[in-house]
């Protein structure tokens, strides 16, 4: 998750004689840009593990003062970090292996931080700083050249089987993908 | 020399020492293990780093970039097991960039050339490839130890080689890795011959493993003393595996999770019952309160207990423990609140170490009863206790200090308060005299992480009083450069240094350069430095390395930018190598 762009050097860090005897304390970097997934995302998907320990109703819980979280505090372990999120109650994951041909390692993506295919892309070329294309429906269809592109985008459905990405709607396609694949356009 | 001999000409009687042939040297030298030892016996003479050299077995490298792996073989020829390090620390939590280098092949390639005889390799956070697998599989004829903690970049392809291809391998310890599923059964490529295996650890794999494979390779292992399940394994397998592995002595769980019948129930208890060697558990992912008692004929016998995986609560958990007596290790989530520390406080009076991890980190309004009376608790009744690690949400300077005074025997201290820059909940003050206190009375200190609100007063104390502290850890603290200057100038024995969000700037740096070349590393992130303090750190001390991590600029060249230029991230480290030459296009060496 930790990604070249997403951190700020911290210009707020309060250097004064004393620090502020304050709880809250001043963000140190602008939020990572997250569309609010509380309510858009009503797919029935048994995305993460239900915890018996965790009350059903949420809806009683009163917003704290750094709600936000970091991606790099508190100093825990992916592994332990990645098994307290997928049983966190508000905060639902979709986390998918993307790999690039020719580099050898993947990476992790959340995909419910994403609105649709447009976000998905436009994540991508910027992780892996290439032009990607996807297999849009409605483009598709109407034979629409697209620009062209250095790699296209695949994915790994429940079966195994490759598809290209932009198959089928966003909703279905979150239900479906297993692995990303971005797959150079010359060899397709 | 017999006891009685003349005293009348020494120096006549015996032979000089330097006139001993090298091979007595280097047998003398067999009986002398620890690294630090041999490495000052070495710098002693020519003949004894001769012997040294022809004589070690086993090799550390403690920073993959410190040496190169070829200068590593050319001057321990006879090396049988080798431990190489990649990233730094801060890595384990998200700060360093995912393609910040580390790559295990070069090692893998250089100790193929080398070290033919080659019996044991660790990689520890670095990235291991599938190619690496199968050059170690094919290259050394009596492998018998691999052990990969924290890396990446391999996957189940990888680990078929293993399988196959290691006739005689005695541990696959993979802990933390991130392992690629390819849908292959790679136990099942250990040959039906195979039968040397003493330690399995898979728990960090993600996907199925096939249970009939995995049963018979446990049933022909009769030295099997470690298995190390992962989650996929569901509970009711566990108990046919324990049967076939009565003699056991470290288990790590699969999912100990199941609706409740009483068959399975009893089928786990008996097959528990019959591990009369079992010490170390693990694992209990999911676990259900339900099934705990099946531990219970066990638990007198454990020494080492890790629940960290455990989202398990309440009066079970607790009971369970609380039967433990033996434990010197315990490792679980602040669900066991403040009064199931009571309960270990009361019950496990052999405690060495202690670990309480977040379970809901991010969220503030969780209800977890988990204060510093647990940990007050603790250290005033379990006298051996000499390493915590400690996650809550409050503190106060008064607990600190009693925990100080109960516990002078801590090697290992850290605590993290979730929010930063928490202050004593009751004074409002900041977190200073607390920690002070902890560096005053904890002479033997060698590892320390602060947290909460904290003030350069702090570290005038930890500079003067942490003699023998060797790694110091701090996020969000301090208020001005003093503070660092406070720590590089004081605590003689540090070696790893790693900060993050401090307001810590050039000069105390610059001022104490020299400091930074008797250390293995210095990482510091969004703090107040300049590529200028860079720029003069690398020309003052050509031997450390020097990188720069910016991350919103981009691949920006160094050479466009002026000194005034804020960096977001150092790492510093001294290497015999020079500089690297397969940093990605966000790190650059100054």
């Amino acid at each position: 998750m930790a990604e070249c762009s997403v951190r700020s050097p911290s210009s707020s860090m309060d250097s004064s004689s004393h620090p502020a005897l304050s709880t809250t304390p001043s963000p140190r970097r602008p939020p990572p840009s997250r569309t609010d997934l509380s309510t858009d995302l009503q797919l029935g998907l048994s995305l993460s593990p239900a915890s018996s320990l965790l009350p059903a109703d949420t809806s009683s819980v009163p917003s704290t003062p750094r709600n936000q979280e970091l991606p790099d505090w508190p100093p825990i372990k992916p592994f332990l970090r990645s098994a307290l999120t997928a049983s966190a109650r508000r905060r639902r994951t979709l986390f998918v292996k993307v790999y690039m041909e020719g580099v050898p390692i993947g990476r992790k993506l959340d995909l419910l931080l994403l609105d649709g295919y447009n976000s998905l892309l436009a994540k991508l070329r910027h992780m892996f700083k290439t032009t990607i294309t996807y297999a849009d429906v409605m483009e598709y269809h109407q034979q629409v050249l697209r620009e062209k592109a250095a790699h296209v985008l695949t994915y790994e459905d429940q079966d195994g089987d490759w598809m290209m990405v932009g198959d089928v709607p966003w909703e279905l396609f979150l239900a479906s993908v297993k692995k990303l694949r971005i797959a150079r356009t010359d060899k397709c | 020399m017999g006891r009685g001999g003349s005293r009348a000409s020494p120096a006549a009687a015996a032979p000089p020492w330097h006139a001993l042939p090298d091979e007595v040297w280097e047998h003398a030298f067999s009986f002398l293990p620890a690294d630090s030892d041999r490495g000052a016996a070495a710098a002693s003479c020519r003949s004894w780093l001769r012997a040294e050299r022809r004589s070690r077995r086993r090799l550390a490298v403690a920073n993959c970039y410190a040496a190169s792996p070829q200068d590593a073989v050319d001057r321990f020829p006879s090396v049988r097991a080798v431990e190489v390090k990649g990233k730094p620390h801060f890595a384990d939590f998200g700060l360093v960039p995912p393609a910040w280098g580390a790559a295990a092949a070069p090692w893998v390639e250089a100790a193929a050339d080398g070290w033919p005889l080659l019996e044991e390799l660790s990689f520890k956070r670095m990235v291991v490839t599938d190619d690496c697998l199968e050059i170690i599989a094919a290259s050394f004829r009596n492998f018998q130890v691999l052990r990969l903690v924290s890396c990446e970049g391999f996957s189940t392809a990888g680990l078929s080689a293993i399988a196959s291809g290691c006739r005689n391998l005695r541990e696959l310890d993979l802990q933390e890795n991130e392992i690629e599923d390819c849908s292959i059964q790679w136990l099942n490529l250990f040959p039906e011959s195979f039968t040397s295996l003493v330690t399995l650890n898979f728990s960090c794999l993600e996907g199925d493993v096939n249970i009939t494979v995995l049963d018979r390779l446990v049933t022909r292992c009769h030295n099997l003393k470690t298995l190390k399940l992962n989650n996929a394994i569901p509970l009711d397998k566990l108990a046919n595996l324990l049967r076939k592995a009565p003699q056991i002595v470290e288990l790590g769980t699969g999912k100990f999770s199941a609706d409740y019948h009483l068959d399975l129930f009893l089928k786990l208890e008996s097959a528990f019952s019959g591990c009369k060697s079992l010490r170390r558990l693990s694992g209990a992912w999911d676990a259900v309160p339900e099934y705990l008692p099946a531990f219970y004929c066990v638990c007198e016998g454990l020494t080492s207990l890790n629940l960290s995986y455990a989202t398990v609560r309440g009066p079970e958990l607790i009971k369970f423990i609380g039967r433990c007596k033996n434990l010197q290790l315990l490792w679980v989530m602040d669900l066991i609140e403040d009064r199931g520390l009571a309960v270990v406080a009361s019950s496990c009076n052999k405690l060495q170490e202690l670990r309480v991890f977040p379970s809901a980190p991010f969220d503030a309004a969780e209800q977890v009863s988990l204060t510093e009376r647990g940990l007050v608790d603790v250290s005033a009744s379990c006298p051996m206790l000499e390493s915590v690690l400690y996650f809550c949400r409050r503190m106060t300077n008064e607990a600190l200090i009693t925990i100080a005074k109960n516990r002078p025997n801590f090697t290992c201290f850290r605590l993290c308060i979730l929010e930063p820059h928490t202050p004593d909940y009751i004074t409002h003050q900041p977190l200073d005299v607390g920690f002070s206190a902890i560096v005053e009375s904890c002479k033997g200190l060698r590892r320390l992480s602060v947290s909460g609100l904290l003030t350069d007063n702090v570290f005038k104390s930890i500079g003067a009083h942490a003699d023998r502290l060797e790694m110091l850890s701090i996020a969000f603290a301090g208020n001005s450069d003093l503070g660092l200057h406070y720590i590089l100038s004081g605590c003689k024995s540090l070696k790893k240094l790693e900060i993050r969000d401090c307001p810590f700037g050039d000069k105390p740096l610059l001022a104490n350069a020299a400091k930074l070349e008797t250390m293995r590393s210095l990482w510091m992130s969004s703090c107040s430095l300049t590529l200028g303090a860079c720029r003069q750190l690398a020309r003052k001390m050509p031997r450390l390395s020097v990188e720069v991590m910016n991350y919103s600029r981009g691949a920006c060249p160094l050479d466009s930018l002026t000194d005034e230029s804020p960096i977001e991230t150092i790492y510093v480290y001294r290497t015999i190598a020079g500089p690297r030459s397969d940093t990605p296009a966000c790190v650059q060496i100054v």
